[in-house]
């Protein structure tokens, strides 16, 4: 049994807006092991992305955490000092965004750029690297990242490199302090099939060759199947079931994982299915119970009153729903 | 005897002047739109297949070439167009966060072609709650702005908006990619109703090809501003030609096993489609394809149909021709 | 209740707008500094308006000669002391916040439609002859720095307040049309007017309904920090001698009276320049507060 690296409980996420507090997220709970792939899975709006960035301590401004317990290797996140943050963040987890283009300064070089975060980590383990050192350190990262010619890659600037390459520097730059755990945030969205799929190989490849552990969040079902180990499925700003991949796509056991698998268009054709009926709940006020509740069509009267709890299943299965038992 | 088509493309071009050179976002393609079918155009960023779209809706004049609507020459821009002609093709963007205005109310934004189109006079409010119903939203919505409403709501308004006109071809750019699939599966099946309902053809453009396998009768796959390969959906499912079509084929994330069984294996993706300013010579695929000849970076394949309605722009086909 | 009434036919109060209302005063009052600004604004405007009542010394406000009390410091009968000329310079400044607004109003109220409107033009027929012919124009107009236009007009003409607006006015619009301009030519790429044109919408409607509605945040938060810049100029020019004229109570005239008898006689110099200066943090803390209202909702 391998070792937990990161254990998130009881993470509530509120944010205060006009007319109110939005329940953002509600008892979120996830586990990641060392070495382990973990991929996290929801629709736009569900709290994805405010997950990590409660675990990254990244959130607005406007956010109320009221509860949480985030651990990793054993220490509360929640309760770190900043410089205790600093460290987290340079040496042991990093984040991989969207968006490449918005997630490197337009107006310096790659060089700039990657250069001040190779230093700045190895600084943070004692290492204080000469300019040579860190030149050879950070063409080893782009290496690593699958781009031909590093050299002219670091005297580039962001807008001279393509999409896909953008996205390279940006795993390079995660590789750089992302010892123990990468946080990948939709990493192919928003470039092309082509390139998404090359993007993910390497991604793959990558945290296999060095043992990290990474969670990758992504609205794509397809990108996540053929990587990860295991999968959270989140609605609206909880999670509704979590097991192995396999088990997963083969037999989801959530109405909402079944709706949602049922709903992506197959390419062995058979007409486009139908979605699921109903929106996602106001995170104003959301539902008492189950907030699949008034989507769902095996819904039971305890539904309305009783927020269910993750049960398992068998075989590691896990899902908060009232149809698998109390 | 009456055309079957629609709409027809003849060797439509739309090139774009920038300061370091031309842009040739389409180059030289040709398709036609039967009556009541959709057809579809797939493509990766940058292949040029939203400029053909804005080219035939009118937002661009071609550079050269000829779109006929119903044997009618459309080649100009919308503005030229007559505006009973206008309202005939309509369009519905990627993105109905910015394709509706964020200042306006729905009933502003659905009103809008009912006045410019003299559809209704004075108060429309009856009209918009109509089309409202008809898309499946509360009429209560016509009050409130876009911001305030859900992506997939917006779409639907979206499309309230073109079918208002009552139009018989529409451009459908992109209509789901910024949505949820549960939402994308609603809005694409009302789609498909109203096409029935109104016997509307469609030019679907995504650059998704499991969406596509379901909604598009023929299908043109476009790369760096030409038609790599177009066919009837089945065949180009499941008998694809073009080297460049069985790559984008893998590379697609699919979630059960018979569809994986039903990607092209070997092909694994590899370079990325170079700028739109350099463009390579010859076959303009060519550096990135495993199945190069050395014709391939000299000589610019031609459209060759290998059977029946199936055509492919590749040299390795040019023995079977038929 | 009537009025009540005939503004909701108007569809002002409907709830829409109420609700519009509400939100917006949200946004603005996130921030308590824009809450200042906004409480500024508004004691100066009422001051100003209510001048001849809320005054010790309403008569002291122009022509007045009371040698026997000039120069007193700051006292209780005279809180800001009296000038050379034995006048309340409490009363003075008071009567100035008059001028000032009167000349921010006048000026932005002269300037803003035709800026506004001539920058819809040529951004949404960019790289069009008619783009050029406005935008040239209006570089030209940038070119010359406000204060040697003003000066340069101003010393043709009379030196007068009037003068003094005109000139300023004169120079100040080419900002809106660059403003617009800008917004103008980006949001005409938008697929929303678009949407419009492949309607076949009017340009009339392109511009003026789809486009502007969209400038307005923008247009507003620029008259309300244009409103401090303005009462800059106008006391600028007031200072060295060509817009009001003595003894016409303006805060920059009653700046260069009084900086001949600095620092002996330091209150008549000090209170105006204070005056000047709280108008001016009170109109760009509002600013502040109106561009928060309008800016994109990121939540």
């Amino acid at each position: 049994m391998s070792n937990t690296l990161l254990n998130v409980e009881e993470l509530h996420v509120h944010f205060k807006v006009y007319g109110g507090i939005l329940k953002v997220l509600n008892d979120v709970a996830l586990k990641v092991n060392e070495k382990e792939k973990v991929g996290l899975i929801g629709e736009s709006g569900c709290g994805k992305t405010t997950t990590m960035r409660a675990i990254m301590r990244i959130l607005p401004w406007n956010a109320i955490v009221p509860k949480a317990k985030i651990y990793f290797k054993g220490k509360n996140i929640m309760k770190m000092s900043d410089s205790e943050l600093k460290k987290l963040r340079r040496g042991s987890i990093s984040m991989i965004f969207q968006d490449p283009t918005a997630a490197l300064n337009p107006v310096f070089k790659i060089r700039d750029q990657l250069f001040d975060i190779v230093r700045y980590t190895n600084l943070e383990v004692g290492k204080n690297l000469s300019k040579k050192e860190t030149e050879e350190e950070a063409v080893r990262l782009l290496r690593e990242a699958a781009l031909p010619e590093p050299e002219r890659i670091l005297d580039s600037y962001p807008f001279q490199l393509s999409g896909g390459m953008r996205q390279r520097v940006c795993i390079a730059m995660a590789l750089a302090s992302a010892h123990d755990l990468l946080i990948a945030d939709e990493p192919g969205t928003s470039l092309d099939v082509t390139i998404e799929d090359q993007i993910l190989r390497l991604l793959k490849q990558i945290v296999e060759e060095k043992r990290t552990s990474i969670i990758l969040i992504s609205h794509a079902l397809g990108a996540v199947k053929g990587f990860v180990d295991r999968v959270y499925v989140m609605y609206a700003g909880c999670i509704v079931e979590s097991a192995s991949t396999s088990d997963v796509f083969r037999e989801p056991l959530h109405p909402y994982t079944k709706g949602l698998l049922a709903a992506v268009p197959k390419l062995t054709g058979g007409g486009v299915p139908e979605g699921i009926k109903g929106r996602v709940p106001d995170y104003m006020n959301p539902p008492i119970g189950c907030r699949f509740v008034t989507r769902c069509e095996y819904a039971m009267p305890i539904c309305e009153r009783k927020q269910p709890r993750m049960i398992n299943a068998g075989n590691n299965h896990e899902v908060a729903c009232f149809l698998y038992g109390e | 005897m009456p055309s079957e088509n629609i709409l027809e493309v003849i060797n439509l071009k739309k090139y774009f002047k920038v300061s370091k050179g031309v842009i040739k976002a389409v180059d030289d393609i040709s398709f036609t739109v039967k009556y009541g079918e959709t057809f579809g155009l797939v493509g990766e960023s940058g292949s040029g297949k939203s400029t053909t779209g804005h080219v035939v809706v009118g937002l661009y004049a071609p550079t050269s070439g000829k779109i006929l609507y119903e044997g009618i020459d459309m080649s100009m821009g919308v503005e030229r167009r007559p505006l009973n002609l206008k309202k005939k093709i309509q369009m519905v963007f990627q993105d109905p966060a910015t394709s509706l205005n964020p200042k306006r109310t729905i009933k502003q934004i659905i009103e809008l072609p009912l006045k410019v189109h003299g559809i209704s006079h004075g108060d429309a409010s009856q009209k918009v709650a109509e089309l409202l119903q008809m898309v499946e939203l509360p009429v209560e919505y016509m009050d409130r702005y876009p911001t305030e409403l859900g992506g997939g709501e917006r779409q639907m308004v979206a499309i309230a908006r073109a079918l208002a006109v009552n139009p018989s071809f529409i451009i459908l750019d992109e209509p789901t990619s910024a949505l949820d699939v549960s939402i994308q599966a609603k809005i694409i099946n009302m789609l498909m109703r109203f096409q029935k309902e109104f016997d509307l053809s469609y030019l679907f453009i995504t650059h998704n090809l499991s969406l596509m396998r379901n909604v598009a009768s023929r299908v043109a796959i476009m790369y760096l501003g030409k038609i790599a390969e177009l066919a009837p959906t089945e065949e180009f499912f499941y008998n694809p030609l073009h080297p460049y079509t069985k790559m984008l084929l893998s590379s697609i994330p699919v979630i059960t096993d018979e569809e994986e069984a039903m990607k092209p294996k070997k092909v694994i993706s590899t370079g990325e489609i170079p700028g739109a300013l350099n463009v390579p010579p010859g076959c303009s695929f060519h550096p990135r394809c495993p199945e190069r000849l050395e014709i391939c970076d000299k000589v610019d394949p031609c459209m060759l149909e290998i059977s029946p309605g199936h055509f492919v722009r590749c040299h390795l086909y040019n023995s079977m021709k038929v | 209740m009537f009025l009540l009434e005939k503004l909701k036919d108007l569809g002002v109060l409907s709830p829409r707008k109420t609700e519009d209302y509400k939100k917006a005063w949200y946004k603005f009052s996130r921030n308590p500094f824009s809450v200042a600004g906004l409480v500024i604004v508004i004691v100066v405007v009422i001051l100003a308006i209510l001048a001849p009542y809320v005054t010790p010394y309403p008569h002291h406000a122009e022509f007045f000669v009371d040698f026997a009390n000039a120069n007193q410091p700051p006292s209780l009968a005279h809180l800001f002391g009296t000038d050379q000329f034995g006048r309340d310079v409490l009363t003075r400044v008071i009567f100035g916040f008059r001028y000032s607004l009167i000349m921010a109003a006048t000026i932005l109220v002269i300037v803003t439609p035709p800026g506004v409107i001539l920058g819809l033009i040529a951004g949404y027929y960019r790289d069009r002859w008619i783009d050029m012919v406005i935008m040239r124009i209006a570089d030209i107009f940038v070119a010359v720095p406000p204060l040697v236009l003003a000066l340069a007009i101003c010393s043709v003409l009379e030196p007068n307040l009037f003068n003094a607006m005109m000139a300023v006015s004169l120079m100040w619009w080419p900002w809106y049309t660059r403003l617009v301009y800008g917004m103008a030519s980006s949001l005409r790429m938008e697929p929303f007017i678009q949407a419009a044109e492949i309607i076949g919408a009017s340009k009339f409607h392109i511009m003026f309904k789809e486009i502007l509605p969209n400038c307005l945040g923008a247009i507003l938060t620029k008259v309300t920090l244009d409103a401090a810049w303005v009462i800059i100029l106008g006391s600028a020019l007031s200072f060295v001698g060509l817009g009001a004229q003595p003894p016409t109570p303006d805060l920059g005239t009653m700046l260069s009276d009084g900086a001949k008898y600095m620092p002996t006689v330091w209150w008549i110099t000090i209170f105006p320049a204070m005056a000047i200066a709280v108008i001016i943090l009170g109109f760009n803390l509002l600013g502040d507060g109106v561009r928060d209202v309008f800016a994109a909702e990121a939540h």
